[in-house]
């Protein structure tokens, strides 16, 4: 390997010694004498040592010339194995082994030697010599010291040591800082303390907060920086001359929570509303200013990072088919409500949703399970009908769909900036429905849903109709014109049961073009009795109501029949079936019953086994049965 | 007659309050009467079933109450002209029949040269039971057959009367964009 | 066994009579509106009561009775059924319509009476003045 020995062994950098010759020679030759004493302990040099150098570095020039010899002399010497001073060896292997402070105090000690070196020659160099000293004798100490192995030992030291630097008595601290004052690698120190530091708060936010979301933690966090941390640095780099700015610790310190937030975002957005407080904080974390040294583009990274990392785990964890539809709709409320806490203006939210709008639009159910979480059907999605519920956020939603027709359309609020476009998002229920581009199929799934629950007589009236005109706060009033014909179908039907008293038959009467979504076309006929007893009805109907007349709607209704002493209230087909057997002891044939009721013979044996399974029919052959009596 | 003008007047002066009430914000209602026509032409739009030689154009596809229609006549004195109409549908449609106008300037007895056109279904013939496609194919009509005793270019239809001859010369020449009678017509045959 | 009906909640729907025309069968549509007799015409919220039907006399064509109003309060109407053209009468059934309603329908056909009637005086005139200078 070429080492600078093996290049000096072979080409001799020229020295104080090689200065023998011409008129300088004199002078010259008594530094060197003096100078041969060195590294011997320092004596006083003599008048004429020093009346030598004088004249010696009368001009820049041969200044110049003197500290180039005078630093190749210095290399030599630190070059030389067995290097001796004060009677002890310093090596450079020797002191890589040695504790951090022999290796402290000895080059402290060389440093002082070389010093009086030169205050007892009475060097007056300029400071351009001076400088190209300096830096030649710091190189030879870094050098010597192996810089590297040397910092690590330092670092270790102040790692270890970190927490009681304050009040550190046995080890000459001051000292030490001196030694990097003096050998020029304060900057190296700066760094090695603030490595520390963000280790020590790093280490300290990892092994504390981590997974603690439910929790305020950031007044801690401040209190562990400012006593424990800014105590401790603000010492030593006072030794230094230097100074740390609390605020830029807090900062430090923000920074790593937030990097620790970011690589837990969606396990906290998941836990949400338990992990509300940690998204506030965070959310504080990201919008803290340290005074000066705020730089916009951490900010920028750490919000890209917080999305990228956040959308990765949407497309791992939640677009996929294993997660239910009512999980996934109630991951998208957390989703909206928690992007709002961490950043209020919608801008994170709006760029991590649109993936998951883009997934829900697929699923086959979803409308349905809005439709169900909006009216309270669904204990899952309980929260969408509480947002519907509240009616104050109503007024301002579809505006861009109905701007026109909306009587209850406001203008955005007078201090709103011109792209205020946050209602977009902040609401949920608009938020879900936007998915959609219209919101027609919504309109749909709702009358179909009401429909039935009337048709079937599911909920009372009073209950449709608060929900009703709660949908129309949301969805428009005029939007659901088709159920209010439902509606109003089902009051005036109500009304008419006092019509017809001398029947028990009470008929809901539809408008049929508006229910055609709900009534399927009748997989039967009614029973010879049931439908005398509506024919009769029908007639009444028609004296009431001139030329219009009534069909009958088999698929739905039910009959409350009394069989040997026990009550049954039953769909039409089940009453249809059973009245064959009314007075009529003989066995019937499932062929006849079918053919008298239209009905499919897989159909009519199904009928005929729950009569038999409730005790009233009995089983003759698979072909026949009769009444058990 | 009298009484109903008086039933028309009252409609109108409720119509007027409707949108007075409307302009301040009260009453929705009278949103009613552009549905009910509209519902009614888009019902008559997609019914549409006309030949090959006529096609429709919507300017405005947001709009479907105004429209483009181009006739080019297969047979016939008109033959190989293209023939542009503008179709526009009022809010009392069908109660009203729809208005059509020819874009160009033409040669025809039933058309005058303002673009006017003289159809008795689009006027005293017109019934709500007829809908766009038989308005527009009685249209197709007048360049199959144009009716010369019921005249809105009185010139063009005595010239078609008496030499048929010279009208069909005179069809021509008009169709190419030149002189007939001292009058210009435009070019249809681009 | 005895399998008596204690009570019946029926589902039905409502359907308007209709006439039959010549070929045996309804027309379901209004011919003005083009939408289904069962439901409304385009300026009522709710079928049935409150958008009852006419039934033509003298043809076979009926109308929401809204329609047929606006159609006939057109001058150009003349009076005449939109379908076949014919004077349009209507069959005069209760509860189909209020009062008032069927009072401007009866005051239409009445105006468009004597408007036709006049027209034909006038026609008469015209001739009988034709007659006179014929014989000039």
């Amino acid at each position: 390997m070429l080492s600078s020995e093996l290049i000096s062994s072979i080409i001799p950098t020229p020295n104080l010694s090689d200065i023998n010759a011409g008129e300088l020679e004199n002078d010259i030759s008594i530094i060197i004498n003096w100078i041969k004493l060195f590294p011997q302990p320092i004596a006083e040099p003599t008048l004429r040592v020093k009346s030598a150098v004088k004249s010696v570095l009368k001009d820049e020039s041969s200044q110049f010339q003197f500290t180039k010899l005078l630093n190749n002399s210095i290399n030599e010497n630190f070059q030389l194995e067995g290097f001796h001073m004060d009677g002890m060896n310093i090596c450079p292997d020797e002191l890589q082994g040695a504790d951090l402070a022999t290796v402290i105090s000895r080059v402290i000690n060389t440093k002082r030697f070389y010093d009086n070196l030169l205050i007892s020659l009475n060097l007056n160099l300029s400071t351009s010599c001076l400088n190209l000293y300096k830096k030649n004798i710091n190189k030879n100490f870094k050098l010597l010291i192996g810089e590297e192995v040397f910092l690590a030992k330092i670092y270790t030291y102040f790692d270890e040591n970190f927490l009681r630097l304050n009040s550190f008595h046995d080890f000459n601290i001051i000292l030490m800082l001196q030694f990097f004052e003096a050998i020029e690698m304060k900057n190296e120190l700066n760094q090695i303390l603030i490595n520390i530091l963000i280790k020590k708060i790093k280490f300290y936010i990892n092994e504390n907060f981590k997974l603690a979301w439910s929790v305020p933690i950031l007044h801690t966090l401040n209190n562990f920086i400012e006593h424990q941390i800014y105590s401790n640095i603000d010492f030593v780099l006072k030794s230094l001359h230097l100074s740390i700015d609390m605020n830029d610790l807090i900062k430090i310190g923000y920074n790593e929570l937030i990097s620790l937030r970011i690589n837990e975002i969606y396990s906290i957005i998941i836990d949400y509303p338990k992990s509300e407080i940690s998204l506030v904080e965070l959310n504080r974390c990201l919008n803290f200013q340290n005074s000066d040294n705020f730089d916009p583009n951490i900010e920028f990274y750490q919000r890209n990072k917080l999305v990228e990392n956040f959308s990765d785990n949407v497309n791992k964890n939640l677009l996929n088919a294993g997660i239910n539809t009512i999980n996934l709709i109630k991951t998208y409320i957390k989703i909206i409500k928690s992007f709002l806490i961490l950043d209020p203006k919608g801008v994170l939210l709006d760029k991590v949703i649109r993936p998951v709008r883009k997934y829900l639009k697929t699923r086959d159910d979803i409308i349905n399970k809005l439709v169900l979480g909006l009216l309270n059907k669904e204990p899952e999605l309980v929260e969408l009908s509480r947002e519907l519920q509240n009616t104050e956020k109503s007024f301002k939603l579809f505006k861009n769909f109905d701007e026109l027709n909306d009587l209850n359309w406001v203008p955005d609020p007078i201090d709103a900036l011109p792209d205020f476009k946050k209602f977009k998002i902040n609401d949920i229920i608009q938020s879900l429905i936007s998915i959609f581009d219209s919101k027609e199929i919504f309109i749909v799934e709702f009358t179909k849903l009401f429909g039935n629950k009337m048709i079937n007589s599911e909920e009372d009236l009073s209950v449709i109709l608060k929900m009703i005109n709660l949908l129309k706060l949301r969805f428009g009033k005029n939007e659901f014109f088709n159920l209010d014909i439902m509606v109003k179908d089902f009051i005036n039907s109500r009304s008419n049961r006092g019509m017809v008293d001398s029947t028990n038959l009470n008929c809901l009467i539809l408008s049929h073009l508006y229910w055609s979504d709900i009534i399927e076309t009748p997989s039967f006929t009614l029973h010879p009795s049931l439908l005398l007893t509506f024919q009769a009805y029908n007639e009444m109907y028609k004296r009431e109501n001139f030329n219009r007349f009534l069909k009958i709607i088999p698929n739905f209704g039910t009959v409350k029949l009394s069989l040997e002493g026990k009550s049954y209230n039953v769909p039409l087909d089940k009453a249809s079936v059973i009245l064959m057997f009314h007075d009529n002891n003989e066995p019937v044939s499932v062929a006849s019953i079918s053919e008298t009721l239209n009905m499919s013979e897989y159909f009519t044996n199904k009928i005929l086994e729950f009569w038999v399974s409730e005790g009233i029919l009995l089983k003759i052959t698979p072909q026949l049965y009769a009444s058990n009596e | 007659m009298l009484r109903i003008r008086q039933l028309q007047k009252k409609k109108q002066e409720e119509a007027e309050a409707a949108q007075m009430a409307q302009s301040h914000g009260i009453s929705p209602v009278a949103t009613n009467r552009v549905n009910s026509a509209h519902i009614r032409l888009q019902k008559d739009i997609t019914e549409l079933d006309l030949p090959r030689s006529i096609s429709v154009q919507f300017p405005n596809p947001a709009d479907i109450s105004y429209f483009e229609i181009t006739i080019k006549p297969e047979s016939g004195y008109y033959q190989h002209g293209r023939f542009r109409f503008a179709v526009s549908v009022n809010e009392n449609f069908p109660i009203d029949p729809p208005k059509i106008k020819c874009l160009q300037r033409i040669y025809h007895p039933n058309i005058d040269l303002e673009g006017n056109i003289c159809l008795n279904i689009l006027r005293e013939d017109w019934s709500p039971a007829l809908n766009l496609n038989s308005v527009i194919i009685g249209l197709n009509f007048l360049f199959l057959e144009p009716n010369p005793t019921d005249p809105l270019n009185k010139t063009a239809a005595n010239v078609l009367k008496k030499t048929p001859e010279v009208f069909r010369s005179n069809v021509l020449n008009s169709m190419r964009g030149h002189y007939v009678d001292d009058g210009y017509y435009d070019n249809v045959l681009r | 066994m005895k399998v008596q009906v204690l009570e019946w909640n029926a589902v039905a729907s409502w359907h308007w009579d209709l006439k039959v025309d010549d070929s045996g069968v309804a027309d379901e549509l209004c011919g003005i509106c083009r939408v289904p007799f069962d439901g409304t015409c385009p300026s009522c919220k709710y079928p049935g009561t409150d958008c009852p039907l006419i039934l033509g006399d003298g043809c076979t064509h009926n109308f929401h009775l809204h329609c047929i109003l606006k159609w006939l309060e057109q001058d150009t109407s003349k009076g005449l059924c939109p379908m076949c053209r014919q004077v349009f009468v209507y069959k005069r059934i209760k509860n189909m319509g209020t009062s008032e309603e069927l009072h401007n329908l009866q005051v239409l056909i009445e105006g468009h009476k004597a408007m036709r009637e006049r027209e034909n005086e006038e026609n008469e005139f015209d001739s009988f003045e034709d007659d006179v200078r014929m014989t000039d």
